[in-house]
């Protein structure tokens, strides 16, 4: 019965309902879609990440902390085999590839510039976060060659077939400079990479470093959500090959990650918290007035013997039923938004991204658990003055208003 | 069919007053609207309380209810006393021993006749199947069977004074108290009315207390009693 009463007395004032109801329902179909929207560049910014960094990387504690003295904390090929054979015994170990990074000095001409040199194998690297943009990728058998980010290209009018040297500190801190013909220029996920990196094979690295050492190993996960499992694996084993062997997670690796995450966290609990607050406000309006203009009857049910809590578990339910309906509506809404997002194909750039993608949210019920709740909770607070001020009424007070 | 008697074995009173006070503060002045009411209501009983605009009808009636409190002295329902009761003791008296009837019907607009009639059945517990039988006996004694499923503002006002009625007596609540329960109907309505009203008291000996300042509802009473400054006095019949 109290049911029946909260279901009829909701509907009564159809205007005042339906604009409750809808305000309900877009707050939440917007928080849903958002919630979608936010997954969605989550999701891109990690495969964005793991494609730069992998999805765990292992090198020296010196390599990683920049203490050792300069490339005392190369992994040397003995060392290598060890780590891969015991990474072999791991399932979700997908591939392993070497890599070095060089600080060096470019020569081109007259012109110098300070660049940022990348030393892969490209028969087994998983790093994919460049394009080439002129010009061909670079391929195992090339010892002297190398692609450059298409800004330094640009930056010195470097042409295809050009020859620049390198010069770098040796792993034994002699000057080394080696001569290499651009085959390519890149696009890269960033204007600072684009305008100061240059890739090259490992053989290469390793001929101007003059070592048969690499700095870390790339390795890749069959799913991001085994990285902590086979890290787990790994800090056990490692140290038992050489002592200072330390691994890094990808999102250990991208402090950015955490930053993107951090950000659309941070504007999704803005935009609920600004839904929260208007549903809470214009609902409180909404509910004031109707449940005042019910204080007589109110005051009747009460005379007759309803219990003063029975009446205001009445109230609440009532608002419940708005708050339910409502965000029920808004997830189904919500479904229709994204579904209209993602047929607009609108192009966005993931940050860590080189190209731009369409944007494709995929709705999950899951996204719907925070949008229900700031619905209820909001809803539910905004019943509760009203209905504490209104059933503490005296009741024959209550039952002379009109 | 006055109750004069006062041998022991009589049994006790349906409603009893002792010395009952209620004065109001309003801006600095004192009210007194109740000024010592001592008075007593008996099974198949059948008061009207008469009295001017003003006299402290309403008053009284709302604290005979138990919705009101006296600033002085005690009301007894059946056996049990009233101040001693807290909220929720309080609403179940109400609910189980009383039966309110109002001036302005006061049904749940958002509910069907029978629905309003159902509800402090619903409030009491009451299974469904004892409740629909006795929901369609009030119907039908208040004679509504048809309108059972219209709303309070599909009804005229002697009609939802009826289902009103029926409402206050599903509980079998031994007293029923109406405030100026004909207060809004017009002469021939209050005639029907009241005549179910006298039904009740005689046939199934409802203790009935009302309140009005119309002449008319007095005609129909056992007893006759005059409020008048806060002061009772009873009528002898002649
Ligand atoms: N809540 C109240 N506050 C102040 N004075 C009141 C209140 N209720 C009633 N009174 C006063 O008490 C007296 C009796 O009122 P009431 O019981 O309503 O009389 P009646 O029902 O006979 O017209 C009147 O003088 C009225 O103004
Ligand atoms: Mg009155």
């Amino acid at each position: 019965m109290m049911f029946r009463i909260s279901l009829r007395s909701a509907f009564r004032n159809r205007r005042r309902t339906l604009l409750s109801i809808t305000l309900i329902v877009l707050g939440t179909a917007i928080l849903f879609s958002l919630g979608g929207f936010v997954s969605f560049i989550n999701g891109s910014v990690r495969n964005a990440i793991v494609q730069y960094v992998g999805g765990l990387q292992i090198g020296d504690e010196g390599f990683w902390s920049k203490t050792a003295p300069p490339r005392e904390y190369l992994i040397t090929p003995a060392e290598r085999s060890n780590v891969e054979a015991l990474l072999a015994t791991i399932p979700q170990v997908t591939s392993v590839s070497g890599q070095i990074e060089i600080q060096a000095q470019m020569k081109f001409g007259r012109a110098s510039q300070i660049v940022f040199g990348l030393g892969i194998e490209p028969e087994r690297s998983t790093f994919s976060s460049y394009r080439v943009l002129r010009g061909r990728d670079l391929g195992p058998e090339d010892t002297k060659s190398l692609l450059v980010g298409h800004l330094l290209a640009e930056a010195y009018g470097m042409e295809i077939g050009d020859t620049v040297t390198l010069l770098a500190t040796t792993a034994r801190g002699a000057f080394n400079t080696i001569r290499l013909q651009i085959i390519g220029t890149m696009r890269m996920p960033t204007e600072t990479d684009e305008a100061f990196t240059v890739l090259f094979t490992q053989a290469t690295a390793r001929d101007l470093l003059r070592t048969s050492g690499i700095d870390k190993l790339v390795v890749a996960l069959t799913n991001l959500e085994a990285a902590d499992t086979v890290a787990g694996l790994l800090r056990e084993q490692l140290p038992l090959i050489r002592e200072n062997l330390a691994l890094k997670r990808w999102d250990e690796l991208s402090p950015e990650f955490h930053q993107t995450r951090k950000l659309f966290r941070f504007i999704l609990g803005a935009v609920g918290t600004a839904i929260g607050l208007l549903v809470f406000f214009v609902i409180l309006e909404v509910l004031t007035m109707s449940f005042l203009e019910r204080t007589r009857e109110f005051g009747t049910t009460r005379a007759i013997g309803t219990q003063r809590g029975q009446i205001f578990r009445q109230l609440l339910m009532e608002a419940a039923l708005f708050a339910l309906l409502g965000a029920g509506l808004g997830v189904c809404l919500g479904y229709g938004l994204t579904a209209i997002m993602n047929g607009a194909n609108i192009l966005w750039r993931i940050p860590g991204e080189i190209d731009p993608t369409a944007i494709r949210i995929m709705p999950r019920l899951s996204h719907a658990i925070l949008p229900s709740l700031i619905a209820l909770c909001s809803t539910l607070l905004s019943a509760w003055f009203p209905a504490v001020s209104v059933t503490r009424k005296p009741i024959v007070d209550a039952l002379r208003t009109t | 069919m006055q109750n004069k008697q006062a041998a022991p074995s009589a049994p006790p009173p349906v409603l009893e007053t002792r010395d009952v006070r209620k004065t109001y503060e309003t801006g600095g002045e004192t009210i007194h609207a109740l000024r010592g009411i001592d008075f007593r209501v008996h099974q198949a009983d059948f008061v009207a309380i008469r009295g001017p605009s003003g006299s402290g009808k309403s008053t009284l009636l709302n604290v005979l209810s138990c919705i009101d409190q006296p600033t002085h002295g005690d009301v007894w329902i059946g056996g049990d006393k009233a101040s001693t009761l807290n909220e929720r003791t309080l609403a179940k008296l109400r609910l189980e021993k009383l039966g309110l009837v109002f001036q302005a019907f006061n049904l749940i607009p958002v509910l069907s006749a029978y629905e309003n009639i159902e509800y402090p059945l619903l409030l009491q517990r009451i299974t469904p199947k004892e409740r629909q039988r006795r929901v369609g006996e009030w119907l039908e004694l208040v004679g509504l069977s048809e309108l059972a499923k219209r709303r309070p503002q599909q009804m005229s006002g002697g009609q939802q004074q009826r289902v009103a009625l029926a409402r206050a007596l599903v509980t079998e609540a031994a007293i029923v108290l109406a405030d100026e329960p004909t207060g809004n109907l017009d002469a021939e309505t209050t005639d029907r009315v009241l005549r179910i009203i006298q039904e009740l008291n005689t046939e199934r000996r409802v203790s009935f207390l009302v309140v009005t300042h119309d002449p008319e509802v007095s005609a129909f009473a056992t007893r006759v009693v005059d409020l008048r400054d806060g002061l009772l006095s009873e009528q002898v019949p002649s």
